[in-house]
């Protein structure tokens, strides 16, 4: 940009030993930049992460819907003695159902009150998402007038 | 409120929810993704987009269009078709989002 400054100022001028005058350019101010998907999803996981109620003081939670087969809950703190824990868990939806993913190569298939539970809290945040983040209704995926 | 998500044990989502969501909220978000909707209203449907404005072959927006629409079309039965249906839409969402941002749609 400055490059192209001088060039402009020099043809005005007409010398290439002028002194450009001080100025600077303002910064550029992008608000409404465009967004990659990965930070679409970690908006979409600020929601989600509310979904549960509050967030116990030093605990960090995410939860959010990662491609149509994976919802991902993370949740991080730090225990008595002040180290680090974490707990990561995949939900991965599959033909035969909702399989369950921890550490530990633990795993199971949702079912009964729990499945039922994540479903609420899947609908919930595709509801909320759809409407703050998207600014579509969720019932027909029309744009939100 | 304490936290009720338990990785050992269950996925305790209701009764945190009781005091955060009016029964109307809770009520219409258990309708939304069941209820069916004729695709041909759709606001989705557009001008074609460039492969290099997102990312992905005119092939590809085309298939994840129409599975987009018969994902608002077909109402969802069972828990993995329901689960599905919003993972289809809100990947959908994200596509058009981009894709406005960038002026392409």
């Amino acid at each position: 940009m400055a490059d192209i400054l001088k060039k402009a100022f020099e043809l005005l001028v007409g010398s290439d030993d002028v002194s450009l005058p001080s100025f600077s350019l303002p910064q550029k101010k992008r608000p409404f930049r465009t967004l990659t998907e990965r930070e679409l999803i970690q908006l979409e996981s600020e929601i989600g992460s509310k979904l549960f109620g509050p967030i116990p003081k030093g605990h960090r939670r995410e939860f959010f819907n990662l491609d149509p087969d994976t919802w991902i809950w993370h949740e991080e703190w730090n225990d008595r003695l002040g180290k680090p824990q974490s707990s990561t868990t995949r939900y991965e939806v599959h033909d035969t159902g909702i399989l369950k993913v921890q550490e530990g190569a633990r795993y199971n298939f949702l079912e009964g009150q729990e499945l039922e539970n994540l479903q609420v809290a899947a609908r919930l945040y595709y509801e909320q998402v759809m409407r703050e983040i998207y600014n579509r209704d969720p019932e027909t995926g029309r744009k939100l007038v | 409120m304490s936290p009720t998500h338990n990785a050992n044990t269950m996925f305790t989502v209701p009764a945190s929810l009781e005091g955060l969501v009016s029964d109307a909220e809770r009520a219409a978000a258990q309708r939304s993704v069941g209820e069916s909707y004729h695709p041909h209203e759709t606001t989705i449907v557009g001008a074609p987009i460039e492969t290099t404005d997102l990312g992905i072959s005119q092939a590809n927006y085309a298939a994840m269009r129409r599975e987009v629409d018969s994902a608002y079309e077909v109402k969802p039965q069972s828990s993995v078709e329901i689960f599905r249906n919003i993972g289809n839409r809100l990947g959908f969402a994200r596509k058009e989002h981009i894709a406005e941002s960038k002026g392409v749609r």
